[in-house]
């Protein structure tokens, strides 16, 4: 069961005692988070099922087609800013030929990755915790598990799957619109045609950038996910806690992308 | 009416699954390199050094890309360095295949000169070619540096010493009203001879003011010279501009018969000595410059 | 059928339920009344492991709840349908796929059984044609209706319900009452009721419990309760202007 009664604790009486009960507390959330991962994970095979297919196709389209407009945007716009602010440095020593290099692998590598995360966080994941905090509050999820529907696998397994298929595939389409956005500023302020960017851009990417932004990718689905849905399904206290957890999904997230990030930077590029 | 909009749901979410697969499928292939539609040919040089030189760069032919480096792999005899080629190369005997700047600030590119037109080609080819050390920028030009400052410590800075010292005494006296200036100025010659004299001193050292001690550095070796230099300029600027002006008690100087004379040697003797620094002033602007960088 | 075994329970300094023993009848309808916050909820989340006692044993039929876990505690949750306070409708589902919710899930029905079965429940709480629509486009005391058709639509054992009538005006909170009266008839069903109505509560209990400080202050007939001497039980008696059982049922009709 999803369900948990409140923990209710006595006042704390000195420092250390509230640091200690908050340190206990952060490691029993990661468990529970964690173990929440786990128990919708060993669902996923049920994703074609019967019971499940529509919810997963209909949060696929929610997390994939929904999101297409802001990371459109944003993938442009990463890529434009890129171009240009690294271009103009470039442009005092003659090198800006180099940006397609530049805009293609920080792209690949990072950019990608990491802007479709946190817009999918601040997008889907906010939205994931909102809509779960509410069902908890309404009692709707302890309404799910008194109806022996496992609230893992009836709603959080649709979305781990969504967001795992999405990001990625949200990430290979960030990654083609931020070098084409970069293309254009090439060509319209800083004079480089198109096919020079191109063949700059493709000549020094290897498909390892390309993957190891990919599973980066996957891993912020899998981080959205959980932290959207742990905060959703542990929030009490009616609309304040709905808000509080929706807030605290995007910061967890944000965080969460970026320490993640940096350390399967440091194990692919040592 | 909800079938449809479910049927809708999964067509947008399977076309552009499609789509990006696709984009996928073909951004990996561009990016491992592999042309698909055009007949790539691998060549293969070994280097003594590869001098920083990455897979990716661009393989040029007489300035012409015509492929991008593979591969490089470090072996007993050297670095193998694998190339595809999308040209055939047609080699001669004196080919020559060096890895080269592609600026100052870094970059590299591997460039193959086939040999001279007229030679014999070669044929068949080794299969493994010959790549070649090339002289590195920033090498050349440290030894540039260090030939000029050899140059200027062997005989050019001793001369322009010795010069500089016998003019700075023939100007004191002039400036203490020894000597015979009057005939100076009644000697056209030499008189132009001053003139010239300083003006081209005058030339050197506004450069050398602009240079911002660059020259100075060169001449740290010597600080005895570089005063000198610096004290006669202005004491022999001040004697000229006094006689182009053509005033001033210069007739009490019209005395002495030999002071003439010593002076009108010397100052062959420092024309001579600034003419050598003309002579090498490229190299004197070249290094000003190579140091004003820093 | 249900029975309470010394449980007691306390969030923080807070005792909800102090040493509580009781025992709910097969085919009985329990209803459990007392002020807000009185831990009324409580004591019925006690029986679908919502909560679990601190100390005590809460038991179903043979089986521990409060103890039993996996496909156990499944197998129990199963005998029970429960109506929530805010009957917990899926919003993104409309009326039919929220009844049909259950029977799809954890049962392999054909489809349209699944829906004769949906449409016979909504029948029975009085709700024909309005399968299509969603939970936010109709009144509260539908939306309810919806919640009760289904809790009874996988055909439980044991119906709760956590305040049917509250936030609802008189009217339609007699509907309801009617309604989970009928159903018991109809149903042969164990009800578990808890409300702060006493109308409702003498109406359709057959047993009515008084909870007042973490313990049963009554726990009698209708009859019983409204006689008792229990000064809470007449404050409260009091306070919703009933002297008599015959006030209640004037108020029903009956």
């Amino acid at each position: 069961m999803i369900t948990r009664e409140p923990q209710i604790f006595d006042e704390p009486t000195n420092v250390f005692q509230t640091a200690g009960r908050r340190l206990i507390l952060a490691c029993q959330g990661t468990g529970r988070a964690l173990m929440m991962l786990l128990g919708a994970a060993v669902q996923t095979p049920f994703m074609f099922s019967r019971k499940n297919r529509q919810d997963v196709s209909q949060q696929l389209y929610q997390v994939g087609i929904k999101s297409l407009g802001v990371v459109s945007v944003v993938a442009l716009f990463t890529g434009m800013i890129l171009a240009l602010q690294v271009g103009l440095e470039l442009r005092r020593y003659g090198q800006e030929t180099n940006i397609g290099m530049l805009v293609c692998i920080s792209m690949l590598r990072e950019m990608g990755p990491f802007m479709t995360g946190l817009v999918i966080a601040a997008s889907v994941g906010s939205a994931i915790a909102a809509q779960m905090g509410t069902m908890t509050v309404g009692e709707e999820i302890a309404a799910l598990d008194v109806m022996s529907i496992n609230p893992l696998r009836y709603l959080m397994m649709p979305r781990l799957v969504a967001l795992a298929i999405m990001m990625p595939l949200l990430t290979v389409y960030t990654n083609l619109l931020g070098i084409l956005g970069g293309a254009m500023v090439g060509a319209s302020q800083l004079g480089i045609s198109w096919e020079a960017y191109f063949d700059n851009a493709f000549r020094y990417a290897e498909n390892k950038d390309l993957y190891v932004g990919l599973f980066k990718a996957f891993l912020f689905g899998l981080i959205i996910v959980t932290v959207a849905c742990y905060q959703g399904f542990t929030a009490s206290e009616g609309a304040v806690g709905v808000g509080r957890a929706t807030r605290r999904t995007v910061i967890v997230s944000f965080l969460l992308i970026l320490i993640v990030g940096y350390f399967v930077t440091r194990l692919f590029y040592q | 009416m909800k079938f449809r909009k479910q049927l809708f749901i999964e067509t947008a979410v399977g076309l552009f699954s499609f789509a990006v697969i696709a984009a996928l499928v073909m951004l990996t292939v561009v990016l491992s390199q592999e042309t698909l539609f055009r007949k790539e040919r691998p060549v293969e040089i070994v280097f003594e050094d590869a001098m920083g030189l990455r897979v990716g760069d661009a393989v040029n032919v007489r300035g012409v890309n015509i492929g991008k480096v593979k591969d490089i792999v470090l072996k007993r005899d050297g670095v193998h360095v694998m190339a595809l080629l999308n040209n055939p190369l047609f080699l001669r005997d004196d080919y020559r295949i060096e890895v080269l700047s592609t600026s100052v600030l870094g970059g590299r590119y591997l460039s193959i000169h086939e040999g001279t037109p007229g030679k014999r080609p070669m044929r068949p080819q080794p299969p493994i070619l010959q790549g070649h050390a090339a002289p590195d920028l920033m090498d050349t030009a440290t030894r540039t540096i260090e030939d000029i400052r050899l140059a200027l410590n062997d005989g050019i800075l001793e001369d322009l010493k010795v010069t500089m010292a016998q003019v700075r005494k023939i100007a004191t006296n002039v400036g203490e009203g020894v000597g015979t200036l009057g005939k100076l100025i009644t000697d056209e010659a030499v008189y132009d001879d001053v003139q010239e004299i300083t003006a081209n001193l005058r030339g050197i050292s506004e450069k050398l003011g602009r240079g911002e001690g660059t020259l100075g550095q060169l001449l740290m070796g010597d600080d005895q010279a570089f005063q000198d230099l610096a004290a006669t300029l202005s004491a022999f600027r001040e004697v000229s501009e006094t006689i182009a002006r053509g005033e001033g008690t210069l007739g009490k100087l019209i005395t002495d018969e030999d002071v003439y004379d010593e002076l009108q040697g010397l100052l062959q003797e420092g024309r001579a000595a600034l003419d050598d620094i003309r002579e090498n002033s490229p190299i004197l602007t070249f290094t000003s410059v190579f140091f004003g960088v820093f | 059928m249900i029975r309470f075994e010394q449980v007691s329970k306390r969030f923080g300094a807070k005792v909800v339920l102090r040493e509580i023993d009781y025992e709910i009848h097969r085919g009985e309808t329990f209803v459990i009344v007392g002020t807000s916050g009185v831990g009324k909820s409580v004591s019925l989340r006690h029986m679908i492991r919502l909560l679990t006692p601190d100390s005590g044993r809460v038991w179903v039929g043979d089986d521990c709840v409060s103890e039993a876990s996996g496909k156990q505690l499944e197998r129990i949750l199963g005998r029970f349908g429960v109506l929530f306070q805010g009957a917990a409708l899926l919003q993104w589902l409309n009326v039919e796929d929220n009844v049909c919710l259950p029977l799809r899930q954890t049962m392999n029905l054909p489809d349209e059984e699944v829906r004769a079965r949906a449409t016979e429940k909504l029948a029975l709480v009085g709700l024909e044609g309005v399968g299509d629509k969603m939970p936010a486009d109709i009144s509260g005391g539908m939306r309810k209706r919806v919640g009760l058709a289904r809790a009874i639509v996988t055909q439980p054992e044991i119906i709760l319900y956590d305040e049917p009538t509250s936030g609802l005006d008189p009217v339609i909170s007699r509907q309801i009452d009617l309604l989970i009266d009928s159903l018991r008839k109809q149903l042969q069903v164990t009800s578990v009721v808890v409300t702060h109505d006493l109308y409702s509560a003498l109406s359709i209990g057959t047993r009515v419990a008084m909870l007042h400080d973490g313990q049963f202050a009554v726990c009698a007939s209708p009859e019983e309760f409204v006689a008792s001497e229990h000064p809470v039980v007449r404050d409260f008696l009091q306070a919703q202007g009933i002297a008599h059982l015959d006030d209640v049922r004037k108020a029903f009709g009956k």
